[in-house]
């Protein structure tokens, strides 16, 4: 499998603040990957820099071998890009930002961008500014996949979208990855969005990144031990949370060759990937590496 | 790149071309009686064989006092209209990206920005001395008698002859792209840009000139 994204020691510094810092990412092409993290935790920054609309103050962003840094026309043209609140310009009907995107692109593909939108029941005469949340996401996202992008990059395309919306725009998204073979990589705040469609997790908190790999694996890495409750952190390697209930505690820890031999009294189970991620959210960030 | 600032832009352009047609429906009448009372008053004849007659002087003065001041007046108010158009249009271009977000629609597409931002000023600016040298062109033939007696550089022929009119324009263009940039709104950029303007060219009139 050959790599779609590569971020190496990736920083942004706004004034004096990082909001992104040593950030290292290799992630595969035909995979989903879902960026997940607090508000303020670098998500918006991270997907800026791939998309060139921010130039990072060190590092290097990579998409499929091309350095986007450069905002060159070739760099561009592989990233589909929709932005938050999905912008459109709302004076200009469906047509006038199709042939917008004819004219500002390399590879245009109106025929399959027409033929999305006629499916979803969006008119071509209609003004963008008209259009409900659902359909201007629409919109967005048909310009952004007629650039037949290599990687479509969706920052919280779900945001501000009624439950039909979102089930809808992540169709379309799907028939885009089954169809197109698109790598896409989308922000949430919504972790139940994604465990559906993602196979690939990448998790920032504070700027700096606490986890990132292929969702089987990272859930395949992680268990959740159970035993009677002790008051004191357990001397336990690996050890992410432990959160403590009137008669017992769940320690979640990373399973690995020096897991030790745990007490009778420890059973040990399976994580789901919503407590996963929240387990990882909660935690200091001074233990997270 | 054309169409789109085209389409963007369309609605300043047809502005633009009413404002052109609106001084040529208001000066090409009184630019005909103009032309009527100095052939009436003989000014031409005057002009050609010297001012020294006494009859030359007062046929002149009475023509000149007869349009030179509404001249003048009337084109008074037309001091800061370079100001609100370069002002408008250039607070829009990039203020309004902002505003609307819609910059991160703009600079995802495969046109690298520097390229969208070189072809967007120079297509609008294109289009903005497209508009002021026609104005200029009517104000120039408005005045064209009146400018015979007095000059081409009195205070209410030059600012609106010639290149005057584009250059003040222009300059007011650049601030509001300037500003857009700086406050990533439309209304206070163009209010900034205006009120650049109008610091360096009311100085410029009253005191350097």
């Amino acid at each position: 499998m050959s790599t779609a994204l590569e971020t190496r020691d990736l920083g942004m510094r706004y004034g004096r603040k990082w909001a992104l810092r040593g950030c290292s990412l290799r992630l595969p092409t035909g995979s989903v990957i879902a960026l997940v993290g607090p508000n303020g935790a670098g998500k918006t920054t991270l997907l800026q820099l791939i998309t060139g609309l921010l130039r990072p103050t060190e590092g290097t962003v990579e998409v499929l071998g091309r350095d986007a840094r450069t905002g060159s026309a070739e760099a561009l043209a592989q990233v589909g890009f929709v932005a938050q609140e999905h912008p459109l310009y709302r004076g200009m009907s469906v047509a006038d930002l199709l042939r917008m995107g004819r004219s500002l692109n390399l590879r245009w593909d109106r025929p399959m961008a027409e033929r999305r939108l006629a499916d979803v029941g969006i008119p071509l005469t209609q003004r963008a500014g008209a259009l409900s949340g659902g359909q201007q996401a629409q919109v967005a996202l048909a310009l952004a996949l007629a650039k037949r992008p290599a990687l479509l990059v969706l920052d919280e395309p779900l945001a501000n979208l009624d439950p039909i919306a979102r089930r809808d725009f992540m169709r379309t998204v799907m028939v885009a990855v089954a169809e197109d073979e698109v790598t896409v990589l989308l922000s949430s705040h919504v972790i139940a969005d994604l465990q559906a469609v993602c196979d690939q997790l990448v998790l920032l908190k504070d700027g700096s990144l606490q986890l990132a790999g292929a969702i089987d694996d990272v859930l395949a890495g992680h268990r959740i031990l159970t035993g009677p409750r002790t008051d004191a952190e357990p001397p336990v390697p690996g050890l992410v949370r432990a959160t403590h209930s009137d008669r017992h505690t769940d320690l979640l820890v990373r399973t690995g060759t020096d897991r030790p031999e745990f007490h009778p009294a420890w059973r040990s189970h399976p994580v789901g990937l919503e407590e996963l991620i929240l387990a990882y959210l909660e935690q200091p960030t001074e233990i997270a590496r | 790149m054309i169409w789109l600032t085209w389409r963007q832009h369309r609605v300043q352009a047809f502005a633009g071309l009413a404002l052109i047609g609106l001084a040529a429906l208001v000066f090409l009448p009184y630019g005909h009686a103009i032309r009527g009372a100095y052939d009436q008053h003989g000014v031409g004849p005057c002009l050609v064989h010297g001012t020294g007659g006494d009859d030359c002087q007062s046929a002149m003065s009475a023509f000149m006092s007869r349009f030179n001041g509404i001249a003048n007046h009337l084109l008074t108010w037309f001091t800061p209209i370079p100001g609100l158009i370069g002002a408008v249009v250039g607070g829009s271009l990039l203020g309004r990206e902002y505003e609307h977000g819609t910059w991160r629609l703009a600079w995802t597409q495969a046109v690298p920005r520097t390229r969208w931002l070189t072809a967007k000023v120079l297509l609008v600016g294109l289009g903005i001395v497209t508009i002021t040298a026609s104005l200029s062109a009517v104000f120039g033939w408005f005045r064209a008698p009146i400018d015979n007696v007095s000059s081409r550089f009195s205070s209410g022929a030059f600012d609106l002859e010639g290149l005057s009119l584009t250059g003040y324009t222009l300059f007011a263009f650049a601030a509001g792209v300037l500003a857009g940039q700086l406050f990533r709104r439309t209304v206070p950029a163009m209010v900034a840009a205006f009120a650049a303007f109008m610091a360096l060219r009311l100085p410029v009139e009253f005191w350097l000139r």
